[in-house]
């Protein structure tokens, strides 16, 4: 089986001379929830945005499902830090954008948007303006959107550090759900380890700039992940591992 | 409006009215220089139809010359924010046009364009295309980088992005501009009609002027008042059907924001 | 250029005799004519109205429309420019214009007694010349009377430097004067004179041709151009004009009824027609000069053509401004005639508008 990410001696130097990311290599296994993580602005995010095709790498090459990464395309999707949706459309029509924007019928995939809303527990807000809906709710309809064209790979770049801490591990769970019965292949980034553990099959930690892999490691809990999972001994082995690898910033 | 919240601009407005026609009355001003408003709501009432003949032809000129200023502003716009040649060639020439008042050049366009309607046109058409141009533009390039990326990430091609991003976030900043430049329109056709007209709103405080028929002048600035007022109001009506999405902050609500 | 002018208005006083002895033929269909008035249609210029609306240009085949003008020097250009075919003007401010090279010449005189004048309230004790040291007076520009504001100091001697002036647009020039926010103001006796009245209130008039600058001022005029070629359409729009002339002179009251009439935005308020009346007045009296009496409607002095662009060229400093011949042309003029019994009732009947020194 493919891999569904292949990103070879890919680094990143800014116009202003900065190098944000030495070298990153790693490859992601089909239907992997992987996490990478880092302490902030050691160019996690900038490494997904190259995933993702929104931004060029200065050196190495990125594959998405044995294609090379050009652009955007339309077996990604992406989950932004902040929901972005747009306030003078519903819900719905927030979700149904990229429907649009790639020039498909909208009527062959309303019902998926309706259910993907159903799952987030948003879809009483089908028709409402983003404006009526909470910091949460509104991460959710973005996950929607994310996931409305069927991607097989879901991109998601600190998707819930702007919101509470209640909201966040509800969320957390929540994104668990849709994984599992999606089985799509998700890279996840965040600053939280606790949020790595949980989530991940698989952790990479970044080292601060100019960036490379750190420690990688597999994280064994059993699935479905629950909420008292994070209470057990098992669980804070893997944060103390995690946390002393970023504490010394370690490199291979 | 609903009716509560107009009884009290209206309470307001007719305290005004009885101040000013006691204050004439008790201190004998003359008819010629302040008149009173029951006087010049009577010259409403005779000369009706007078006013409102006259209204016609500069209510027209300011409503085309405003459609043409918003097209076409709209459009420059547009331009500049997608050519840096048509920006950095063009916008100091737009500058330049806001900045020669129109009153100096009414005359000059009256001998390059005629007497026609077309002098008052064009003066309308430059005087309420800048606000467009400007707020345009600045509603085009402020979206959130965060917007574009997002948009580029749901796989939106150029053209999607502006039509689809750029222009409805641009929408409110529109609206606003063509606040602005409804307002000018109608103060540009009227002070080109003082210059260079032989009809119009204009025209009518002129002639009445020219014979201190005051009266007759305050009716005719109170129905070119009017009419402003009902000019800006369709504008900001429209506002509030197309820009539905802009919500004030202070209306509390049953969730939270 | 100036060469073959001289040749046009030869042609044209040829031409125009010849065609007058022929009775008006009606054309096939009415020839179309644009006119401005130097300024908004007040009383002076009620015999354009009446000569409208009582058919005096229909009945020799015309269809002329009347708009008001912004002054001397647009209709300066306006005309010069063909967007009219005929105008009234200042004469003053046309020889100035006709030294800019624009193609104009005057086909009828209006008003020989000139009105520019300096105008104010009694109350202020503005007598003489010398009073309105130390005072404060406006202006419009692009009017005659301040376009000659030089040759009234010269010929009366005052200090210019001594009288204190604001400038504004024409149309705030009564409203300021009567508000008092200034001493005096400089105007034609025929726009203010009328309006203040109407008002109740009392005006001392000091005329500059009182004073020694003595020219024409208000003349019909046209394109060179269109004397020479249409010289039989200059010939039939002028009569229309005098015979109108005429008819205000000798029937006043008729004739403000028909100017409310045509002019609907004077009909509402009762003053109107008191300044309408007025305006009217004034202009009649300002044409009863010995030379028109005997030469008939419409007739220049050419002594006074040339007296009036000497003032031009002295104190406007006009260059090449063309001879007094090319300026002016009496084809047009003395058709229309008044018997000497009728003058005398003329004169009777604006008595009280012939202005006589304060």
């Amino acid at each position: 089986m493919r891999d569904s990410v292949v990103v070879d001696g890919v680094g990143k130097t800014y116009a202003s001379g900065v190098e944000a990311i030495r070298e990153a290599r790693f490859r992601v296994v089909p239907g992997e929830f992987l996490s990478l993580l880092g302490p902030s602005g050691c160019g996690k995010s900038t490494l997904l945005m190259m995933i993702a095709g929104l931004l060029a790498p200065s050196r190495g090459t990125i594959r998405v499902a044995d294609g090379d990464v050009r652009g955007p395309r339309p077996d990604v999707g992406v989950v932004f830090q902040s929901p972005v949706l747009l306030p003078w459309r519903t819900v719905l029509d927030n979700v149904l954008l990229p429907i649009e924007m790639l020039r498909l019928r909208r009527a062959d995939y309303e019902g998926r948007a309706h259910a993907l809303l159903a799952m987030a527990g948003v879809d009483d807000f089908a028709a409402t303006l983003p404006h009526e809906l909470s910091g949460g709710m509104k991460q959710r309809v973005a996950i929607c959107r994310a996931l409305v064209h069927d991607p097989a790979l879901l991109l998601m770049d600190e998707p819930f550090s702007a919101l509470d801490a209640l909201t966040r591990d509800q969320m957390g769970l929540e994104l668990l759900r849709l994984w599992e019965v999606h089985k799509k292949t998700v890279v996840f980034v965040t600053h939280s380890i606790r949020e790595a553990v949980f989530l991940s099959d698989r952790v990479l930690v970044m080292t601060p700039r100019p960036a490379v892999i750190g420690l990688e490691t597999e994280v064994k809990l059993p699935r479905p992940r629950t909420m008292d999972l994070q209470e057990s001994d098992e669980f804070n082995r893997y944060v103390g591992l995690l946390r002393h690898a970023i504490e010394a910033g370690n490199r291979p | 409006m609903s009716g509560r919240a107009l009884a009290w601009p209206l309470a307001v407005s007719l305290a005004v009215l009885g101040v000013w026609e006691a204050a004439v009355a008790v201190l004998r001003v003359k008819a010629v220089l302040l008149p009173r408003p029951s006087v010049i709501a009577g010259v409403l009432w005779r000369q009706g139809p007078l006013i409102l003949e006259h209204m016609w032809p500069t209510f027209y000129q300011i409503v085309l010359g405003f459609l043409l200023a918003l097209a076409g502003g709209v459009l420059v716009a547009v331009l500049i924010t997608y050519s840096e040649i048509v920006r950095k060639g063009f916008y100091p020439l737009i500058v330049v046009s806001q900045i020669v008042p129109k009153v100096a050049v009414a005359p000059l366009f009256v001998v390059w364009f005629g007497l026609g309607d077309l002098s008052r046109l064009l003066l309308a058409f430059l005087i309420a295309f800048f606000p467009i141009v400007i707020n345009t533009a600045s509603g085009l390039t402020s979206v959130e980088d965060d917007f574009v990326r997002m948009a580029r990430a749901c796989l939106g091609s150029r053209w999607q992005i502006f039509t689809k991003i750029r222009l409805p976030h641009a929408l409110p900043l529109i609206f606003g501009g063509m606040k602005i430049s409804i307002t000018l329109a109608v103060i540009g056709v009227v002070v080109a009609e003082f210059v260079a007209a032989q009809r119009g709103i204009g025209y009518l405080i002129v002639m009445a002027n020219g014979l201190l028929d005051t009266p007759l002048m305050m009716a005719a600035i109170a129905a070119l008042s009017a009419m402003g007022l009902v000019l800006y109001g369709a504008v900001a009506g429209l506002e509030r059907l197309v820009v539905y999405w802009h919500v004030r902050t202070e209306s509390p609500r049953g969730g939270f924001a | 250029m100036p060469i073959t002018r001289r040749r046009f208005l030869a042609g044209a006083a040829a031409t125009a005799a010849v065609t007058t002895a022929i009775p008006a033929a009606r054309a096939q269909s009415n020839t179309r004519l644009k006119f401005t008035l130097p300024w908004i249609p007040h009383g002076g210029y009620t015999h354009m109205f009446v000569a409208k609306k009582l058919g005096y240009f229909e009945k020799r085949g015309l269809d002329v429309t009347i708009d008001r003008g912004f002054g001397s020097g647009e209709v300066c250009k306006t005309l010069g420019l063909g967007q009219y075919e005929f105008g009234s003007l200042d004469l003053g401010v046309m020889t100035n214009c006709a030294a800019k090279s624009l193609d104009l010449v005057a086909i009828g005189m209006l008003s020989p007694r000139s009105p520019l004048g300096i105008f104010s309230l009694p109350k202020k004790n503005i007598r003489t010349p010398r009073d309105l040291e130390g005072k404060k007076l406006a202006f419009a520009t692009g009017s005659g009377d301040f376009q000659l504001w030089p040759a009234f100091v010269k010929a009366t001697g005052i200090d210019d430097s001594k009288v204190q002036k604001v400038f504004m647009g024409p149309e705030a020039l009564i409203k300021s004067l009567i508000d008092e926010q200034v001493d005096g103001e400089g105007n034609f006796y025929g726009s203010i004179a009328p309006s203040v009245w109407a008002q109740g209130l009392e005006l001392n008039t000091m005329l500059y041709e009182d004073y020694g600058v003595k020219m024409y001022s208000l003349v019909f005029a046209a394109q060179s151009r269109t004397v020479k070629e249409r010289a039989d359409v200059c010939d039939r729009f002028m009569q229309g004009v005098m015979e109108g002339l005429a008819y205000t002179y000798l029937n006043p009251n008729e004739s403000i009824d028909i100017h409310l009439d045509q002019v609907k935005e004077f009909k509402g308020s009762p003053t109107n027609r008191d300044v309408v009346k007025h305006g009217q007045g004034i202009m009649t009296a300002m044409g009863l000069v010995p030379e028109v009496e005997k030469n008939g409607l419409g007739w220049a002095d050419p002594e006074m053509i040339k007296r009036t662009r000497e003032t031009v060229v002295t104190y406007m400093g006009a260059k090449d401004v063309p001879p007094a011949d090319q300026l002016f042309t009496n084809a047009f003029a003395g058709k229309v005639k008044l018997t000497p019994a009728q003058w005398a009732s003329v004169r009777e009947s604006v008595k009280r508008y012939i202005p006589a020194r304060a």
